[in-house]
């Protein structure tokens, strides 16, 4: 028995230390090629940064470092860092030493984690060549290979590209759709005319698209997005309402003020933002009118945008006497969280009497619609307060 | 003429060696340091006519090293290269003395320039 215990103690020890034998002899090797490795690409890292200092790609180590994953990886580091022509030299170098070649070739690798390197090299190496076959990966079974091509293709930033990448929106579910419209914002202007285009077909995410060129605020869009506004799509209506907002000129004013009379309070209370947001005079009697809408968002929505257009701000003033309570509430909301009402209560001590007498009608307003704890809270004194309300 | 003097701190390789070598072909003498704070031992030690650094440095910031050297009354004028962008970044390394700052990615070529306008326009005696 004690021979076993023995036995078993013996060959324990012996597999310890030869566990502590493979372990030391790994890390060596481990070590070692880390150092091999850093060591390489301390090599590339001096050969690329002579190349772009001298400018001179002809060297014939070049193409042979080209095979080597660690040489790309020295190149794409570069290429990060730099812009103008030292780049488009880098760029041109890549070329010739068969780096773009040999990324392309990776986008065919049966490996899809080959294919997501191969695709997110071409897009930070962004050659307008590689356009085509980053395009035929927005095809690919994996999403995110699809996504990682479209952001490279956003990097290249050809226009020919945006119609594939709308093409290909298609097919991809939602989030999958919102990295492509992200990709295409990145296109920024290039991408509006095809995108408009878009927008007027039966496509699948036309309310995305209409969210984007709202988010590129170019004004070519507007025709389009004006147009959307009768689609039957209540998601396409608000989202276009909206994009006007950003992407409109006084031509969307008298679509928009139609809009306030949607069916759906979504698309109303979006065109009301857009209304405040294209400022236009003409649309505070719609608006004061939208105070009074059965949707608290739509009167918000109105509210706040009377006090983005010239001459609103006395319309939500006189709305404070408004027969409908509701219109009442938005309005001394709006007037109260817009800085207005604090406004008024510096303007008391205006050495000019107008001023004086504008605000105290103001505040007497606001005291009257129950909004007079926001002037105990300003400092007024309580007395004050309620013979405002008394004058009133 | 003696050629001017310029500091380099930046920990990654690739960034240092470009920005030497591209110094040194514009006839410049460059020295390169990869840590914050032998940087700022080095500045203090031995005259630069310009220093360029980079933001995110192991250890203690740019704009800190940047502080502390016109704190202890450097002059020198300190160019500041970052990958960092956004606004607030740039006003708080300007404020905290550097003299310019230049954003990743970079043309070689502008910033060559700057340490030029910076060697033209430093205060003499500084």
């Amino acid at each position: 028995m004690a021979d076993l215990a023995v036995a078993v103690l013996i060959a324990l020890g012996g597999l310890v230390i030869i566990s502590a034998v493979a372990l030391f002899l790994l890390k060596g090797v481990s070590g070692a090629r880390r150092r091999r490795i850093a060591k390489r690409r301390a090599r590339f890292v001096d050969f690329v940064g002579e190349l772009i200092v001298r400018g001179d790609p002809g060297s014939r180590n070049f193409r042979r470092y080209a095979a080597d994953a660690e040489f790309g990886s020295v190149v794409l580091e570069y290429m990060r860092m730099l812009q103008g022509e030292d780049r488009q030299r880098l760029l041109t170098a890549a070329r010739d030493m068969g780096l773009v070649d040999r990324f392309l070739k990776g986008l065919k690798s049966k490996d899809r984690a080959q294919r997501v390197a191969a695709v997110e090299a071409l897009g930070e190496v962004a050659d307008p060549t590689t356009v085509t076959d980053l395009v035929f990966m927005l095809r690919d079974v994996v999403p995110e290979i699809r996504v990682q091509a479209a952001a490279a293709l956003a990097n290249i930033g050809d226009p020919q590209s945006v119609k594939s990448l709308l093409a290909s929106m298609e097919h991809q579910d939602e989030w999958n759709a919102q990295r492509i419209a992200d990709a295409l914002f990145a296109f920024g202007r290039e991408a509006v005319p095809e995108m408009s285009r878009y927008l007027q077909s039966t496509g699948k995410y036309r309310p995305l698209i209409a969210r984007t060129l709202g988010l590129i605020g170019d004004i070519r869009a507007e025709g389009a997005l004006v147009q959307a506004l009768s689609s039957a799509d209540v998601d396409l209506r608000m989202r276009a309402a909206a994009a006007l907002g950003r992407a409109g000129t006084p031509r969307a004013v008298p679509s928009l003020l139609e809009l306030l009379g949607d069916p759906q309070w979504e698309v109303r209370a979006q065109a009301a933002t857009a209304l405040g947001r294209r400022t236009d005079r003409q649309a505070i009697p719609w608006l004061r009118r939208a105070l009074s809408d059965q949707s608290w968002w739509v009167r918000h929505n109105a509210a706040a945008a009377l006090v983005e257009v010239p001459g609103g701000n006395e319309a939500l003033r006189s709305s404070l006497d408004h027969p409908d309570p509701y219109a009442r509430d938005a309005a001394a909301a709006v007037l109260l969280s817009s800085g207005v009402a604090g406004g008024a209560v510096e303007a008391l001590r205006s050495d000019e009497a107008t001023d004086r007498i504008a605000a105290e009608d103001l505040i007497s307003s606001l005291v009257r619609a129950g909004k007079s704890e926001f002037f105990l809270v300003a400092g007024l004194n309580p007395a004050y307060v309620d013979a405002l309300r008394v004058r009133a | 003429m003696n050629k001017p003097k310029i500091l380099v701190v930046d920990d990654e390789r690739a960034v240092a060696f470009l920005l030497t070598r591209s110094l040194e072909s514009a006839g410049c003498e460059v020295t390169t340091v990869d840590d914050g704070l032998e940087a700022y031992d080095l500045a203090l030690a031995q005259r630069f006519d310009v220093i360029l650094i980079d933001h995110l440095l192991p250890g203690l910031l740019g704009q800190e090293v940047v502080q502390r050297w016109r704190q202890a009354g450097l002059k020198t004028p300190v160019i500041i290269v970052s990958g960092v962008s956004n606004e607030e970044d740039i006003v708080r390394s300007l404020e905290s003395g550097a003299s310019d700052y230049v954003r990743k990615p970079f043309s070689v070529r502008e910033i060559i320039a700057r340490v030029k306008v910076q060697i033209r326009d430093r205060p003499q005696g500084g």
